[in-house]
């Protein structure tokens, strides 16, 4: 229980080539000053260990402190519902998962709850897939809690623990058994879906209790006793994409508009191809990707001037702009799975002020990964 | 496959290598340090072509001369990658050089990598010259290095006016010796090292670095 450092005496570091901190097996051999030996590549920013080294645990000292909550407004129906079986989920010691639509307001839901377990003297912990819905998060979080929120992300204190932690995984890989309460943020996103050690890492953070909060949950994550939301919180209906076949005087069409337009493509090389495209026709544009450094002023740039957007599937989740168009530029693309065109779609009308938005899937064929987003979508608006 | 030093997965053309050899870079990787190709003769160092630099016209005043090999400039990649390797403690880069490191090897020739004194080894756990000289061929352990304090925050003129550290641990067997280092900024250590081998009586020392300072550069100093 505590914090993983490494000691003179305890388990050695690497074991099975297995890294004991990390629980990575990218351990390399290689030649210590004593012999053959071997180190973890995963977790060299948290300073290099090998098998010669050992890792004692170290129990965490901050204060345990109450909180109070101020909620930022009114819980609607559907969601003090949702947030009152959370309640009762922590009082049952139950994983749960949290199935609510894009745009439904995930993050107040959690608020009382956490509330709960920071007054019983356990602490919390959020991770997220992304820095930048980390620190959403966190800003939300210090708005409505009175405890101070820690961020533990790239560019935040990375070694301190609070009672409310707000964390993106990497930075977790030297805690063991310190948080009571492990609300994942996006659980089907890109790192905890593909990498498996990082799901086991963030599984030793916890305690064993973990809410899982999505919506377009894995079938894995389904296993787990489940609450549904499937209204916003304004209670409109979710956007329904529209199928249109991919021609270039489409795509221009679309582009004609007057309101803000995202369009999402596959890969960063059709962010060039697409961008031509547009540059050809006399638009202007900005391009998103995983590169680009200023993603929250391109944000705020869409919002103010209405411009066009061409985004990788970076933007797919957590981002939120008032009165936006969306489409999916080849929408039959192996890497759009039917979980990220719906998250795409939910980019479309999630501002109270502007409740609808369109959504275009432009396709070169027809795929089943089209129609299950868009089947969700209709369940979703049914249920 | 995912490259050694970015560690983004890229595709990589079949060959029979694909099969041998586990650590590929990836084409942008590898494009990012600055070979030196032409420059001065004894230190490598860029300029005019067959001209010796003044650093090592200093040095033949000083009646020392050392032919040493540099292989890439120090500059910004430079730094990254060997403070990636020798300071965070990413071993596995070397492997980025075993073809241009093995290139070097020769016949009849004895590899020699600077020692780090004890105390220092035992922090880092491993000797970076040592590893780079590894890969080019058969390694002796000639020299010893007594307790110095660390160069990283020396000027050039103190780095130049130091004691020699350097004493023969063992005798080699084999008369040519090449020293092995990984960077040369002014070139004493090489230089106070080459000079206790010459004491010790081999004729034929010459010298390999991976990195050469550029002079009149802002980079820091290492």
């Amino acid at each position: 229980m505590g914090q993983l450092v490494v000691r003179p005496t305890g388990r050695p570091a690497i074991r099975f080539g297995i890294c004991q901190r990390c629980l990575s097996t990218d351990v390399r051999a290689f030649t210590c000053h004593h012999g053959a030996c071997s180190y973890c590549r995963n977790c060299l920013h948290l300073g290099r260990i090998c098998r010669c080294d050992r890792l004692g645990e170290e129990d965490i000292t901050t204060p345990v402190e109450p909180t109070e909550l101020v909620m930022p407004f009114e819980l609607s129906d559907g969601q003090r519902h949702v947030s009152e079986q959370l309640l009762t989920w922590w009082d049952q010691k139950k994983t749960g998962l949290v199935h609510a639509v894009c745009g439904s307001g995930k993050t107040e839901m959690a608020f009382p709850v956490i509330e709960r377990v920071v007054n019983v003297g356990k602490r919390v912990l959020i991770v997220s897939p992304r820095r930048d819905v980390a620190i959403e998060w966190a800003e939300r979080l210090e708005c409505a809690f009175s405890v101070p929120v820690t961020r533990r992300y790239g560019g935040g204190e990375k070694d301190t623990i609070g009672m409310i932690t707000v964390a993106t995984a990497p930075l977790l890989l030297n805690l063991k058994h310190v948080f009571d309460y492990v609300l994942v943020d996006e659980s089907d996103a890109f790192p905890f879906a593909f990498d498996m050690a990082l799901w086991w890492t963030i599984r030793r953070v916890g305690k064993g209790i973990f809410l899982f909060v999505t919506a377009t949950p894995t079938v894995w994550q389904r296993q787990f006793p489940t609450a549904h939301l499937s209204r916003r919180y304004h209670g409109h209906d979710l956007p329904v994409p529209t199928l249109v076949k991919q021609t270039d005087e489409a795509i221009v069409a679309f582009c004609r508009r007057k309101t803000p337009r995202l369009l999402f493509v596959p890969t960063k090389a059709d962010l060039v191809r697409y961008g031509e495209l547009l540059h050809a026709n006399g638009f202007t544009y900005r391009a998103v990707s995983a590169d680009t450094d200023e993603r929250t002023d391109t944000l705020e740039w869409l919002e103010a001037t209405n411009g066009i957007v061409l985004a990788t599937s970076i933007w797919e989740r957590g981002m939120t702009v008032r009165g936006v168009d969306v489409a999916v530029l080849d929408s039959s693309h192996a890497l759009f799975s039917s979980r990220a065109l719906v998250q795409m779609a939910g980019r479309a009308g999630r501002k109270p002020t502007a409740p609808t938005g369109d959504v275009v899937f432009f396709y070169h064929e027809r795929t089943f990964r089209q129609d299950r987003a868009i089947r969700e979508i209709e369940e979703a608006n049914r249920r | 496959m995912n490259c050694l030093v970015c560690r983004k997965p890229f595709a990589i053309p079949w060959s029979p290598a694909t099969l041998l050899k586990r650590d590929w870079v990836c084409p942008d990787c590898a494009g990012l340090l600055t070979p030196l190709i032409s420059g001065c003769p004894r230190c490598g160092h860029p300029g005019a072509d067959g001209v010796t630099c003044d650093d090592c016209v200093r040095w033949l005043a000083l009646g020392l001369d050392l032919t040493v090999r540099s292989l890439y400039a120090y500059d910004e990649a430079g730094t990254n990658w060997l403070h990636r390797y020798k300071f965070g403690g990413d071993v596995v880069l070397v492997n980025q050089m075993r073809p241009i490191l093995r290139s070097l090897r020769e016949r009849g020739v004895v590899y020699v990598p600077i020692p780090l004194s004890e105390e220092r080894l035992r922090t880092r756990r491993f000797n970076q010259a040592d590893l780079l000289a590894r890969m080019i061929g058969p390694t002796e352990r000639v020299l010893v290095k007594s307790e110095v304090s660390s160069q990283r925050e020396l000027g050039k003129e103190e780095r130049r006016h130091r004691p020699n550290p350097f004493a023969i641990h063992k005798a080699s067997r084999c008369e040519k010796i090449v020293l092995v280092d990984d960077v040369y900024t002014t070139g004493t250590t090489l230089h106070q090292a080459a000079f206790t081998l010459k004491k010790a009586g081999y004729e034929e020392v010459s010298a390999v670095c991976l990195f050469r300072t550029l002079n009149k550069s802002k980079m820091r100093p290492i």
